[in-house]
């Protein structure tokens, strides 16, 4: 590329820096000729984009609002999905609670995990390395099917986690297998992954100027005074970027509950994710247009709560430069 | 030239790209495997594990053997990946050359064309003398042939006598009512300090509350699509099921919720219970876990003559309606169900063969789980009864609907006349 470019510029700049910084500076000089150039090296993410992402977006757009099986033609039934899914299904608001219970626990008990062990992480120590490392593998591993039936083996009835708490007197049974704590077992396997997030917030804490501690111990601050004073509006941006991320990625958790419920969202739907409906509406009850309603509404709700959290970073969030 | 050296990078690039994409597309249609050479290539997928897998590629390999210029490649997923699959590759008119298609969707693909009319063929590239009428008509809707099942099998009652035995309980066979059921169950639960069930709870499956339907002398959908059954009869079922449980002759709902048809969530396998209904078809599979000893095999309990249990087909083999060599697929299919070589490699891997005299000379070679299931069907088929009518299409999430319903009910979270009523108002929707 740059070399093409080299050749076509009337005085040839050759290697280093300088050549890098002249090449640049034109820019407004590069004809069509170049910008089909562009085109075509952008070729493979518009069709990637275009053939994989929107244009099944938009299909299933219009099939939400069709009755659509899969093998016949789709045929157009308006918003009759949508007042389904609002005012008939049952197991549908099922879906909705569930998810909505999963992503209020797991994600800022998640988060708190996450920063907790960063926190601790960010001291130097021994063995620092090792530990870092180790805390982060479980995400490495999080999102496999592997994993999730340990998760399932762990927490079955005369599993590891019954038969331990047994020995200490608490009865408890399988917690897979009870309809009120089957969905906390899958919470506490997101928990768990928190490596992703506390990775990112390992880089934030190194941003805080170590002077700004110095100034509050100084100033007498206890631990937690400097942590609220200090390390979490410095660190606000960070939180915030995490919190979306985990947000809209607790609403998406499925692989989770396919595995564990044995795909079916049992005991009693207890942990029956929306995703997991909606596959269940796609894939065994073969309603593509129902299911196609399902993700628009889905990805409605995300972008709404996304947005109020946007909104709500305002108060919250502090990023440094403005007073 | 600064025009042609451009216009030359468009091109490579351009060349590249559609390279790039060529594989990328290629490499999404991997996953199968055996193909080289020949002129014509067959494509054939089914359901299934790799003990099958074995044994489908050796049969293959004869059949490639036996038809130069031909080569069958295969692909295969467990059951629950498989039906996505393939209804994704049907409705995309991707389909293999064969495939297998689960019972309860034999009669929607059929219906929507997606498989091919096998009435040219009979008798001549697909011979049928040692196939039973009954048997013919598992691949057959409304009066058209669109495919054979790969092997037959019946329902059971999958024990392990080695508990009964010292529980001192009177063993399963075809004179065994639901009541005695809970005296086991008491004597069973006794020799065990409580830990274990006679039976993991059959409540939750419509295919067992079908079975008890059949012993009333009714039944689920009739041949013309219509329900045989009242809500009464749920509620019935559902409380046969809840005398079984508080008696502790059935498992207790949390063992049951993690009960499902895998082995390794098998009750029985699990020694969570001394029994549960299957499909014989799976003898094999509890006696590669249990040891050939400790598995034996009996009729439904049942409080009439009518054990209510059937050859039924576990699959049929369909050749898709745009196959480009039907001709070839259907000699293919001939051989999976007809040649005794084929037969001999293949033993009951999908069920009891459908060809008589293949079956007959496999007999004497059986040993183990095969023997107990062939010794199985040659003492109760006296007794065996027609098997029901498929399902109707829509009637593909009324086994998830059943199972969601049995699960409110020992969960406590809806009254058995309350689950029943929803439960009945689904079944009528799918007669609508």
């Amino acid at each position: 590329m740059t070399t093409a470019r080299g050749t076509a510029a009337a005085p040839a700049p050759r290697g280093g820096g300088a050549g890098g910084r002249r090449a640049a500076a034109p820019a407004r000089r590069i004809g069509p000729r170049y910008q089909n150039a562009a085109w075509v090296f952008l070729s493979p993410w518009i069709m990637g984009a275009g053939l994989l992402t929107i244009g099944p977006m938009i299909a299933s757009l219009i099939l939400s609002f069709t009755d659509y099986d899969l093998f016949g033609a789709p045929t157009f039934i308006g918003f009759d999905n949508y007042a389904r899914m609002f005012v008939e299904d049952e197991r549908f608001w099922g879906a909705v609670t569930v998810t909505l219970n999963y992503v209020l626990v797991a994600v800022p008990l998640k988060l708190a995990l996450a920063l907790g062990v960063a926190m601790l992480l960010n001291r130097p120590r021994r063995a620092q390395g090792f530990y870092r490392s180790a805390f982060y593998a479980p995400s490495l591993l999080g999102g496999s099917v592997a994993v999730a039936l340990v998760w399932r083996t762990l927490f079955t009835r005369d599993g590891t986690v019954d038969n331990t708490l047994s020995l200490f007197g608490l009865d408890l049974g399988g917690w897979i297998s009870n309809p009120s704590m089957a969905l906390y077992v899958l919470v506490t396997l997101a928990v768990w992954q928190f490596g992703a997030p506390m990775v990112i917030f390992l880089a934030g804490l190194k941003q805080v100027p170590a002077e700004l501690y110095d100034a509050a111990s100084v100033d007498g601050a206890g631990r937690w005074r400097t942590f609220w004073s200090v390390t979490w509006p410095l660190l606000s941006p960070v939180i915030f970027f995490n919190l979306v991320l985990e947000m809209i990625g607790a609403f998406q958790a499925f692989t989770s509950a396919y595995v564990v419920s044995g795909g079916r969202g049992g005991p009693v739907d207890s942990t029956l994710f929306y995703t997991l409906y909606l596959y269940d509406r796609a894939f065994t009850a073969f309603e593509m247009g129902y299911a196609s309603a399902m993700a628009w509404f889905l990805l409605v709700v995300i972008g709404i709560i996304t947005l109020l959290i946007f909104r709500s970073s305002q108060s919250w969030v502090h990023y440094a430069g403005d007073e | 030239m600064i025009h042609s050296t451009s216009r030359r990078a468009l091109r490579v690039v351009g060349a590249a790209t559609v390279a790039a994409l060529a594989v990328t597309l290629a490499s999404c249609s991997g996953g199968s495997s055996g193909s080289d050479g020949g002129d014509i290539e067959l494509t054939f997928q089914w359901w299934g594990n790799d003990e099958r897998a074995v044994l489908t590629e050796e049969a293959i390999d004869l059949f490639e053997q036996n038809n130069p210029g031909i080569t069958v490649s295969t692909s295969f997923a467990t059951i629950d990946s498989y039906i996505p699959k393939l209804a994704t590759q049907i409705a995309s008119n991707s389909a293999p050359d064969l495939f297998l298609i689960p019972m309860e969707s034999v009669k929607e693909y059929a219906e929507k064309g997606a498989t091919l009319d096998l009435a040219a063929y009979l008798g001549d590239e697909i011979e049928i003398d040692e196939i039973s009428e009954a048997t013919q008509k598992i691949g057959e809707v409304g009066g058209t042939t669109y495919g054979f099942t790969l092997g037959t099998a019946t329902s059971a009652w999958i024990y392990n006598p080695t508990v009964w035995e010292d529980a001192g309980a009177t063993e399963p066979s075809g004179d065994f009512s639901w009541d005695d059921l809970i005296d086991a169950g008491e004597k069973i639960r006794a020799a065990t300090d409580g830990e274990v069930a006679a039976l993991s709870d059959p409540g939750g499956y419509i295919a067992w509350f079908a079975t008890w339907l059949n012993q009333q002398g009714k039944i689920g959908w009739t041949e013309d699509g219509a329900l045989g059954f009242e809500a009464s009869d749920l509620e019935a079922w559902f409380e046969l099921m809840e005398r079984l449980r508080e008696s502790g002759a059935t498992t207790d709902p949390e063992t049951t919720t993690t009960i499902d048809q895998s082995m390794q969530n098998s009750g029985l396998a699990r020694g969570a219970s001394a029994g549960e209904f299957a499909a014989a078809s799976l003898t094999g599979a509890y006696a590669d876990t249990l040891g050939a000893e400790n598995v034996a095999l009996a009729p439904l309990p049942s409080d009439s003559d009518v054990l209510a249990i059937s050859m039924a087909g576990t699959n049929v083999a369909a050749i898709a309606a745009n196959s480009e060599h039907p001709d070839e697929t259907a000699t293919f299919l001939n051989f999976l169900i007809n040649d005794p070589d084929a037969a001999e490699i293949l033993g009951l891997t999908r069920g009891i063969p459908i060809n008589q005299a293949n079956y007959e000379a496999l007999i004497p070679e059986l040993d183990g789980a095969d023997k107990a299931v062939a010794d199985f069907v040659t003492t109760y088929q006296e007794r065996f009864s027609e098997p029901d009518p498929l399902a109707p299409p829509g009637a593909t999430t009324i086994p998830a609907d059943f199972t969601l319903a049995y699960e409110s009910i020992i969960f406590g979270q809806a009254s058995i006349d309350d689950a029943a009523a929803s439960l009945y108002e689904k079944f009528e929707a799918t007669v609508q």
